[in-house]
């Protein structure tokens, strides 16, 4: 994982590097002169050539552990990533409990009541909740619960009412998403023939379906885990732009505007470092629910990848 | 050669026995309807559009919907549904040319890699591995960011998201077929590589690619939406669902009937290809025919 | 009881008595008649063959018997009495306590029959455990034992199943179905996924099992070297029906209908110095639009006009050796 994280911090470097623009001039505004462009510039450490730059920066980043100070405010980047992130974490987190807890039931439900009233609805509506864009349902619930009916707050951050509706927002398309996938991969596992031999042993069919369908539908589920996160993770970037809500979603879009690089460059590595922890987690956590993968792991980790790869 | 030929044969009767099954499934009928008139509607544009989309009159700024306005004017006073009639232009193309491009890299990475194995597949697939690591709305807004906002950025920022996931399925495609017979046959018969990879893997590889890029069509206009919606992706003047979405919102309290029709219509045609991806996924699954 | 239960009562088999078993798929509309009104008996120790060609609905036959056909597309009807009840109108609660107890079956792909996230003891003693008030313990105790009766080191219980080759997925398959004792085996294609040299073994293994705890066999197959090994009577299917059936030294000495002179007939005979093998010409009719008359008429080199028509009754040969043609002398005639 390291040097795929390292590497990420170079490529984003490179590319900020190609951002149009320059931050001096940007900071000083439009009428400052050549000479004094020149001192920021030298201030800034734009003036040396990318190579150094890019040395520095790595070296800041992972040997020193310091983001930086944000070309605007001369803040430490690291600060503030540590008071953001939290406020994205709990919207991408709460929204990511829903809809697991909710979403994987939810699909195995209706995979198992196939063809019923019932599950028809259920698909249909998720088809629905799947296509609308997130910050529109927002701004909708906006409108409807904060403005019509007073009864949450539109914006700002002052408390857990707050996150409400954001979180309510977000957690809906990752629940139909969820039951979409549960839904399949429940539907394909009950159709498998060691499902049939398990009803041919005699067995009721509470345990045929939670005792062998249920673990085997679990492993496709899983590996979309993290696939999920990312839609989560980049969700709740854009719905802190609706909730004016000052996680790391506003740090960031506000930084790329503005080129204020460390903070652009920090942002980023730090959620791919975030992002990165938490495929490894899930990854863990498939290889511990399959058995084939366990077992290869006794002998030797290159089959991992090859699964990997299937999934992917 | 007679493994080829009837390869071969059966992809052709694949296709007729796919199309069968989706003629029979409701949703396909009306996920294709869907995206048919939706995609009518945007190429007729110019011609059905009762207002020049960028035309404004703040005389008639802000104005609900009404007879000569079904959708009602923005806060320049320009006709919403003219609006929406163009942006579906943007948000197509978007999401085509986006999908098709990233599918495009992703079969000359998957392929190179899937053939040749060894260090190249290795490096390959190791920059595959760091694009994964960047969240993908996160790496097409730095990208969006460091490109611009012209309308080709758009289409490689949000192009690049995909790159990494399909190069990785040819691949994982162009593995298990490398080792089949037809194509020792064609290296026995002295075929370049170029040809062999050309006329007979890709081919083949190419069905569990086309269902996962129908699922991305669907992603690839929400992504649109919301990179426009941020400030990244095609901004006003030009009419972009999102973007449009993005200017109704410093009118929620005043003038919310602005919210509406954009949204809407970014729904309708994620159902649409939703529902269409989802039908071609089931017709082409194996399993599901007894 | 009414007298006329009485007299039908006395009319059903002791042991096995399958009657007008019909099966029915339904797929994007269009109907397949998988199975057409098969009916059979089964006496207590006997292993009866269902001989056919695949595709033929046989494996539907045995689905159907225990009731384990996929509940949203298949539609099954008829009777199937098993010593004395008619099992189609059981509940399901009963159903799951004859499965897997009193009738088990053995599946044709030893691939995908286990469970691949469990480990196969448990897949075994689950069983036990199911259909008999025993301990967690006892019920291990009882898997290992099956385990050792197939040939597999009791020491792999706790293994899984991508761990074991074919032949010894299969030999777990067997320990399965066998780990209640059932009165009745439903062996479909039990060695058709295996190679040649485990064909042999697993075989014999099945009729060694089978003498020592006297279990009656179904035994579904393609291959007539297998039934000639280890069944007393023989069915052949065609197109969902039994088109002959009888003892097997009957079938195999005096074959009467063309279709089953067809498979002998495509059997390679070391013997002979043919050049050429003798296949039948033709293919399975389409289950969804099946002919009028005799289903085997398209492809029959004796089929006449009146063989189209109608429901070809069964003729009884010999006393047991029965078979559905109406030109059986002609054709005798005709050799």
């Amino acid at each position: 994982m390291i040097p795929v994280i390292l590497a990420v911090a170079i490529l984003i470097f490179t590319i900020m590097t190609f951002v149009p623009g320059n931050p001096a001039s940007l900071i000083l505004g439009a009428d400052a002169t050549e000479e004094q462009i020149l001192i920021k510039e030298h201030e800034l450490g734009l003036d040396q050539p990318y190579v150094i730059r890019l040395g520095n920066f790595l070296k800041q980043t992972f040997v020193d552990f310091d983001f930086g100070r944000s070309y605007w405010t001369n803040t430490s980047v690291t600060e503030e990533l540590m008071a953001r992130f939290p406020r994205t974490l709990a919207i991408a987190g709460f929204a990511m409990l829903f809809t697991v807890i909710i979403g994987i039931p939810l699909g195995i439900f209706t995979a198992i009541h196939e063809g019923t009233f019932a599950d028809r609805i259920g698909v249909l509506l998720c088809v629905i909740g799947v296509s609308m864009p997130t910050f529109w349902l927002a701004m909708l619930f906006v409108l409807l619960f904060a403005l019509k009916l007073k009864l949450l707050p539109a914006q700002g951050m002052d408390g857990a009412k707050y996150f409400v509706l954001p979180v309510v927002a977000q957690s809906l398309g990752g629940i139909s998403g969820m039951v979409r996938t549960a839904r399949a991969a429940m539907l394909e596992v009950v159709r498998a023939d060691y499902v049939t031999t398990a009803r041919s042993k005699g067995l009721s069919e509470r345990k045929v379906i939670y005792e062998h369908a249920l673990p085997n539908a679990m492993l496709p589920i899983i590996s979309v885990l993290s696939g999920q996160l990312a839609n989560q993770l980049g969700g709740a970037l854009v719905i802190e732009q609706v909730f004016s809500i000052p996680g790391i979603g506003l740090y960031l879009i506000n930084a790329v505007n503005t080129r204020d690089y460390p903070v652009a460059q920090s942002s980023v590595v730090f959620l791919s470092i975030l992002f990165s922890l938490i495929v490894l987690l899930t990854d863990l956590g498939y290889a511990a629910v399959d058995p084939i993968i366990r077992a290869q792991f006794v002998q030797g980790g290159t089959k991992k990848k090859k699964r990997k790869e299937e999934n992917g | 050669m007679a493994d080829m030929k009837k390869e071969k044969r059966k992809g052709i009767n694949q296709w007729q026995e796919v199309l069968n099954i989706l003629l029979h499934n409701p949703n396909a009928i009306i996920g294709f309807v869907i995206v048919a008139v939706l995609i009518i509607l945007a190429i007729l544009a110019p011609w059905i559009s009762p207002y020049n989309y960028l035309e404004m009159n703040l005389a008639i700024a802000k104005q609900g919907p009404s007879a000569a306005h079904i959708f009602g004017t923005d806060d320049l006073g320009r006709d919403i549904l003219s609006r929406i009639l163009y942006g579906g232009r943007y948000s197509m193309s978007l999401g085509f040319l986006s999908v098709g491009l990233g599918a495009i890299v992703a079969m000359v990475i998957g392929s190179i890699a899937g053939y040749f194995g060894g260090w190249v597949d290795n490096l390959l697939m190791r920059m595959m591995d760091v694009l994964s690591a960047i969240p993908g709305m996160l790496l097409s807004i730095i990208v969006a960011a460091a490109l611009g906002t012209a309308y080709h950025d758009t289409v490689i920022a949000m192009a690049i998201g995909n790159v990494a996931a399909l190069s990785r399925i040819l691949r994982a495609q162009i593995l298990s077929i490398r080792e089949k017979e037809y194509v020792q046959a064609a290296k026995a018969s002295n075929c370049s590589n170029f040809r062999i990879i050309f006329s007979h893997i890709i081919p083949n590889s190419v069905m569990p690619m086309i269902i996962n890029c129908t699922s991305r069509l669907a992603a690839a206009l929400l992504f649109c939406a919301s990179l426009s919606f941020i400030g990244l992706g095609v901004q006003p003047p030009e009419p972009e669902w999102g973007a449009m979405l993005a200017g109704a919102r410093g009118y929620i309290r005043t003038y919310p009937y602005m919210l509406i029709s954009p949204g809407i219509f970014i729904a309708l045609s994620v159902v649409g290809f939703t529902l269409l991806g989802d039908s071609l996924r089931d017709a082409m699954d194996p399993k599901l025919r007894k | 009881m009414s007298a006329d239960e009485k007299k039908k009562a006395a009319d059903i088999g002791e042991f096995l008595d399958v009657r007008n078993l019909t099966v029915q798929y339904t797929s994007m509309g269009s109907v397949i008649h998988a199975v057409n009104g098969i009916s059979f008996r089964l006496n207590k120790g006997e292993t009866l063959a269902l001989v056919g060609e695949t595709g033929a609905g046989k494996t539907s036959i045995a689905k159907a018997i225990l009731r384990i056909l996929p509940d949203v597309s298949a539609k099954s009807g008829g009777e199937v009495y098993f010593q004395g009840t008619d099992m189609m109108k059981l509940k399901e609660k009963e159903m799951q306590k004859i499965r897997g107890h009193k009738i088990s079956m053995i599946f044709q792909d030893p691939m995908t029959a286990l469970n691949p996230t469990m480990r196969i003891g448990r897949q075994i003693s689950e069983v036990v455990s199911a259909h008999r008030n025993i301990s967690k313990e006892e019920a291990e105790v009882e898997g290992k034992r099956m385990l050792e009766l197939v040939g597999i080191p009791a020491e792999r219980y706790n293994e899984f199943p991508h761990q074991f080759s074919g032949g010894m997925k299969q030999r777990v398959v067997i320990a399965i179905a066998l780990a209640c004792n059932p009165e009745l085996l439903l062996a479909d294609e039990p060695t058709t996924a295996l190679d040649v040299t485990i064909q042999a073994q697993v075989l014999e293994l099945i009729n060694d099992l089978k003498e020592r705890l006297n279990t009656s066999m179904i035994l579904i197959t393609h291959d007539l070297g297998v039934v000639n090994e280890t069944c007393d009577n023989v069915a052949v299917v065609y197109a969902g029906k039994i088109i002959e059936s009888g003892k097997k030294y009957d079938i195999f000495k005096h074959p009467a209908h063309p279709y089953t002179n067809g498979l002998f007939g495509a059997l390679p005979n070391m013997n002979l110095n043919s050049s050429r093998l003798r296949p039948i010409e033709g293919l399975l009719p389409d289950p969804t639009n099946l002919p009028a008359g005799c289903a085997f008429a398209p492809r029959c080199p004796h089929a006449t006009d009146k063989c189209r028509q109608g429901t070809i009754p069964a003729v009884e040969l010999e006393p047991g050796h029965f078979c559905e043609c109406i030109r059986l002398d002609e054709i005798r005639k005709e050799r």
